[in-house]
């Protein structure tokens, strides 16, 4: 059974959008028309920050890891501690999204995690 | 497009005199699953032809930076994504408007728009999906209705298959909640 099993019994798949007679049999012919002339140049030059960029954004990235892992793990030493509620407090809804993409949990554990919790909350209600 | 086809046009790209001819393949092998991607987004028929056509000629005048080690319609679908979210960004700069009333203005343009022919229920429908963020629109738009694996959709968006799975699973809660009292 599909999670989406309500919706596509209420809603279906059907598409609900048109488009004008003959639009995608013109379309092509009236793009390649407006298409601009390609110039035949010298080949673009790499750059030196081109080549150290994904280096760089590997450190950014290994960083962004090791403090999402730090703030994840980390337990307050005690009540009055505050700072893993503020280290997330300081982190942005954007910010959290890319700390949940690049955590180590490995994709089917968060899923499971995720869709379990919601699994339990549902039966407390029922 | 199968790999073979693939190959062949990508090679074919790599040839100055025989670029164009490659171009209109993957014009011609994209153009619907993108329009409806972009149309899903942006509602409107006149605002989904532009983006298309500016998604095409941006490939077109990158094709250089197009790197064979992708497929092609990741590269495609990375662009169509990125120009339609740079056009519904531009339309709220220019309207002036707040997150949610550029909401509101979509909706109204759907209701008005002479190329969406639905009832009242899938009207509901489509502003559930209106509601939620953009990428997570854009992952339930993809799941839903074109059945995209979570492989394929994580090339495009360079998201982990775990989030996407997250994402999609909060998507569809969202929508069952906001249209409780239809289901």
């Amino acid at each position: 059974m599909k999670e989406e099993d309500k919706l596509i019994e209420k809603f279906g798949k059907k598409n609900q959008f048109k488009v004008p007679e003959g639009y995608f049999e013109n379309f092509t012919n009236n793009l390649i028309d407006k298409l601009p002339p390609k110039e035949i140049g010298p080949e673009p030059k790499i750059t030196t920050w081109q080549r150290i960029k994904p280096w760089i954004y590997m450190t950014a990235m290994f960083c962004g890891l090791m403090l999402s892992v730090k703030v994840i793990i980390e337990k307050p030493e005690n009540e009055n501690s505050t700072l893993t509620e503020k280290s997330t407090d300081e982190f942005s809804d954007a910010e959290l999204e890319i700390m949940i993409d690049n955590t180590m949990t490995d994709d089917y554990s968060l899923y499971t995690y995720i869709t379990g919790a919601d699994n339990n909350i549902s039966n407390k209600q029922e | 497009m199968g790999k073979n086809k693939e190959k062949e046009i990508a090679q074919l790209l790599q040839e100055p005199d025989r670029q164009k001819e490659a171009f209109e393949c993957i014009v011609n092998e994209y153009k619907e699953q993108l329009y409806w991607q972009i149309r899903r987004l942006v509602f409107s028929h006149e605002d989904a032809d532009d983006v298309l056509q500016n998604t095409f000629i941006k490939a077109w005048m990158n094709l250089e930076y197009f790197r064979g080690d992708a497929k092609i319609s990741t590269w495609l679908y990375r662009i169509a994504f990125n120009e339609s979210i740079a056009f519904l960004n531009k339309q709220r700069a220019t309207e002036a408007i707040s997150i949610d009333d550029a909401e509101t203005t979509l909706i109204n343009k759907l209701e008005s728009d002479t190329y969406f022919d639905a009832d009242e229920s899938q009207l509901e429908f489509q502003k559930a999906i209106n509601s939620l963020p953009e990428k997570q629109k854009i992952i339930f738009n993809l799941k839903y209705f074109q059945e995209m694996k979570y492989d394929e959709m994580s090339e495009i968006l360079g998201t982990t298959v775990g989030a996407l799975k997250a994402s999609y699973h909060h998507a569809v809660k969202k929508i069952e909640n906001l249209l409780k009292d239809s289901l």
